[in-house]
């Protein structure tokens, strides 16, 4: 059950355009179709049942026709005896032998033998000429006795075997007799007698056999008014009770086709009267037989069907394929933008709907695109001059200590150290500067940090050691510029100032893999681990007051490297109260070229977030 | 494969399928199945006693589309000949055997060698085992009882005195076998008595033995079968011996018929002839089409008839069933 429902589920969800499109032109084709074949099948059964029965009408009228000339015949041959011989002779003195022999000959094909009798069954004469079995009595056989009762009509018998003469041969013969009552003179005086003709009902039977030659299922027979069954292709069946006919209804049927059913079988009937004896011929054609014939049409139809059906389901495709494509494709478009495709190659074509569609999507698309870019770019000024502003907090902090200190040294007449420390400050301005650059060689801020460190120490007048020990290898990668600068400052004013001995600040750097580390080491008062986990906090920056300096050199540091390099670099700080504080700058491990350069320093700050710098490389 | 695809594929695919299957159907549409051989083998086959026989034989051949062989043979010497007339027909080709044993003993494991009850079917006699194979004919010991009840009754029921002489045939057949025994449980408390039996074992007259029987005499002589009926008209008529007695015959072969209007035949026991024919076709056809080996014997009917009735119209029907 959860099977079907699963499946109901999967094939009743929505179907695409095509699908939908395929499906209801296959059904509206279909039910046309249909409607068409139904109503065009009906026609033509009813067309064929129609020429059946007329078929049967026309061959039962040949029929008829045949059977009335073969039992004219036989009626003539009984007149000619009758008129032409029998009323001529004077049975006392004439003998009709001669002449009833010669029209036996003439018409032994069809007969099987002429006789006359007197009223008291007496035979008079008979051909061929043969010896009448003794014991017969000819009064009481059925023919006799109806020529006797209806003198002035002919009497057709049904089939029985002939009675009358002894035959050595053992033979025995199937016959129709045709009697009537005729005057016989004898010695002048007028009696009654009976003629007559058995006809060989091998003749009546080759007759209709003629009308039974096709579909053995379809089949003539023939009986008498009453339903006595005179000729049927299965009589012999019909005699042993192996077979059964419904004609004793079917004789109070009127000329026409009808329909029965009859012993489970529907069956077309039609029925003919031969005249004067009142015989009935009868078509009998089953349904079921008709239905045989119209087998090959029904598979012909069945396989034009199903050809059309192909055809259509096939044509249906292409077509619903050609009005859905067009919708698919800009579906597709449409998924692609979905997916994160800020550019998606939007599709415009097909049908003027489909294609204003495209078109207005593709517009809305540029336009949000546009609108989007706008907001980036705001963004990446606004952080610019976020940055700039950050970096102009440094400047004016380190100029004013620095000119302050030159100050004293002019004061104090110290011109050689005012001198070397303007050409210092110029040095730092210099790489300051960098022709507006952010990201500069290592060895530029190295140099940078050098000459700072020199300015610093002739204004403390040498009470801390400065000592930098930098890999070359590094020295040639890129870098934030003014980053070091900053935590030689605090390593100056937080580490080593307080200091009663010689501080020292170890400036170091070196390659750690695929980073490049500088690290600023003072053996200064050092810091609590709670004042170590909160320097790097923004909220710290602002909360805390500057104390000295502008309290916000780490933070500043390091939020410009990470907006350059991405979150995983920065600043990593290790501190030991009483036992000084390391300082290190974590940076990628990237080559100074003019590309990379120009690339970083124009590198938007939204892409860079979350980024990493190996992105780059 | 896309949704569409998917949905299509069967449905383009059924409709292959119909297209094929309707061009196929079409095309063999003229083609008709191959018609059932059956080949029928009886003791004499021209005889004149098979002609109503003969007659539904080939109604039925043309009513279920068989290709019929009705063998030609002469009488049987032995169960060999007939046998091998089984295995020639075989060998022809055909599908099944309609045959009228010619011994009812001794047969069976033989028989069953060539024929399997699938492609078989006896004709009038049965052989031991009994109802092994199907057999199409008369229930032999009504016949046999019919006719002793039908001398009952022309004698009134009372056959005190009388003697009867039975001319019983080829004994070796259980259906004679079988009429001997119905026709004498029948005469039992009659008052008659058997004068003689002439029982014969095969199809080769014994004239002397024949003859000798009828110097005894008997007030009633019945001939149990169609052969051995025809034999004893020809003795009356030829001989002259026998003027007596009345002779009460089974058969239906022309010549016992003509000899029934005749008066020579008192009264006839005619089987069906033109029945068995016809239903032993009909039932190896059915078999064979659906492979069938069991199916219940089939008792085909016959009417006891004197020189009075012969032309009554039902018995016309039975006696005279071929429209010449």
């Amino acid at each position: 059950m959860n099977k079907i429902l699963e499946v109901w589920k999967k094939y009743s969800s929505p179907l695409s355009i095509q699908v939908g499109i395929a499906i209801s032109f296959t059904l509206a084709a279909l039910f046309a179709m249909s409607v068409f074949g139904v109503t065009m099948y009906d026609v033509f059964v009813n067309r064929m049942e129609t020429m059946m029965s007329e078929n049967s009408v026309q061959l039962l009228d040949q029929t008829a026709a045949n059977l009335e000339n073969y039992l004219k015949s036989m009626r003539r041959i009984s007149d000619t005896m009758y008129y032409s011989v029998i009323k001529d002779k004077d049975l006392s003195t004439d003998s009709m032998a001669q002449e009833m022999n010669l029209l036996y000959e003439a018409n032994k094909d069809s007969l099987i033998s002429i006789a006359c009798y007197t009223n008291d069954g007496e035979l008079v004469e008979a051909a061929p000429v043969a010896a009448q079995k003794p014991d017969v009595d000819v009064t009481d056989q059925a023919w006799f006795a109806e020529a006797v009762d209806l003198m002035e009509n002919f009497h057709f018998s049904t089939p029985h075997v002939q009675n009358l003469f002894d035959d050595t041969s053992y033979r025995y013969y199937w016959v129709v007799s045709l009697s009537r009552a005729v005057e016989l003179t004898t010695d002048g005086t007028s009696k009654l007698g009976v003629l007559l003709v058995d006809m060989n009902y091998s003749s009546i039977e080759q007759l209709l056999e003629k009308a039974n030659t096709g579909n053995a299922s379809e089949y003539v027979y023939l009986m008498d008014g009453d339903g006595e069954i005179i000729y049927h292709p299965k009589q012999k069946l019909i005699y042993a009770g192996l077979y059964e006919e419904n004609n004793v209804e079917a004789s109070s049927w009127d000329d026409g086709s009808h329909r029965e059913d009859f012993r489970g079988e529907s069956r077309q009937i039609t029925v003919k009267t031969v005249s004067y004896t009142g015989w009935k011929i009868v078509r009998v054609v089953p349904i079921s037989s008709f239905n045989m014939g119209m087998y090959e049409t029904r598979l012909f139809f069945v396989l034009l069907l199903a050809l059309f059906m192909l055809i259509i389901v096939v044509m249906n495709q292409m077509i619903s394929s050609r009005i859905a494509k067009p919708l698919e494709k800009l579906n597709d478009s449409v998924k692609e933008w979905e997916a994160g495709n800020m550019t998606p190659d939007i599709y415009i074509g097909g049908f003027t709907e489909v294609e204003h569609l495209g078109r207005t999507l593709k517009s809305t698309v540029e336009q949000i695109r546009r609108l989007m870019d706008d907001v980036l770019k705001e963004q990446e000024e606004k952080r610019k001059s976020e940055l700039d502003a950050l970096q102009s907090q440094i400047n004016p902090h380190f100029l004013y200590n620095t000119l302050e200190s030159i100050t004293w040294m002019i004061e104090g007449e110290r011109y050689d150290d005012a001198v070397f420390m303007v050409s210092q400050l110029g040095s730092l301005f210099r790489i300051s500067l960098s022709k507006g650059r952010t990201i500069i060689p290592v060895e530029d801020e190295i140099r940078h940090a050098k000459n700072y460190m020199n300015i610093q120490k002739i204004r403390y007048k040498n009470r801390f050691r400065a000592e930098f020990d930098v890999d070359e290898e590094i020295l040639h990668c890129c870098t934030v510029k003014l980053i070091v600068q900053p935590l030689l400052e605090n390593a100056i004013y937080y580490g080593v100032e307080g200091m009663d001995d010689e501080g020292e600040i170890c400036v170091s750097g070196y390659r750690e893999g695929d980073d490049v580390c500088i690290e600023v080491r003072d053996n200064g008062l050092g810091m609590s681990k709670e004042t170590v986990e909160s320097l790097l906090r923004e909220d710290r920056a602002r909360k805390r007051p500057a104390s000295r300096g502008s309290g916000v050199g780490l933070i500043n540091v390091h939020k410009r490297i990470r907006i350059r390099f991405g979150a995983r670099y920065g600043l990593e700080v290790e501190s030991e109260p009483d036992e000084g504080t390391v300082v290190r700058i974590r940076l990628p491990y990237l080559e100074y070229s003019p590309e990379i350069r120009e690339y970083l320093d124009g590198r938007r700050t939204g892409q860079m977030e979350g980024g990493s710098a190996d992105e780059t490389k | 494969m896309k949704r569409n695809n998917r949905t299509l594929m069967p449905v383009v695919v059924l409709l292959f399928v119909v297209v094929a299957s309707m061009v196929f159907s079409i095309l063999n549409q003229g083609q008709q199945q191959e018609a059932l051989r059956i080949s029928v083998i009886v003791d004499d086959s021209s005889g004149n006693r098979w002609t109503a026989f003969r007659e539904g034989v080939e109604e039925a051949a043309g009513d279920y589309g068989i290709r019929l062989s009705y063998v030609a043979t002469g009488q049987f010497g032995g169960i060999r000949q007939e046998l091998s007339a089984v295995e020639k027909a075989l060998e022809a080709g055909a599908d099944g055997v309609v045959v009228q044993m010619y011994a009812s003993e001794g047969v069976y494991e033989e028989l069953e060698s060539l024929l399997g009850r699938e492609n078989c079917v006896l004709l009038e006699t049965d052989i031991s085992p009994e109802e092994y194979y199907q057999t199409v004919g008369p229930d032999n010991r009504e016949l046999g009882r019919a006719l002793a009840a039908r001398i009952r009754e022309d004698f009134g029921g009372n056959l005190e005195g009388r003697t009867v002489g039975i001319l019983c045939g080829n004994t070796g057949q259980l259906a004679v076998r079988q009429r001997l025994e119905g026709f004498e449980e029948e005469l039992e408390g009659s008052g008659a008595s058997v004068l003689w039996r002439l029982a014969e074992m095969g199809t080769s007259p014994d004239d002397e033995a024949f003859a000798a029987c009828w110097e005894q005499g008997a007030d009633i002589v019945a001939a149990l079968e169609n052969r051995e009926t025809e034999r004893a008209v020809d003795y009356l008529e030829t001989a002259g011996g026998g003027a007596d007695c009345s002779l009460y015959g089974v058969g239906s072969s022309e010549k016992v018929v003509y000899y029934l209007d005749k008066g020579v035949i008192r009264a006839l026991a005619a089987p069906d002839e033109f029945s068995m024919g016809y239903k032993s076709m009909e039932e190896l056809a059915w078999k064979l089409e659906y492979h069938v080996q069991e199916r219940s014997s089939v008792r085909t009917g016959y009417v006891v008839v004197d020189r009075e009735h012969l032309y009554d119209e039902e018995n016309q029907k039975i006696l005279f069933p071929i429209v010449q």
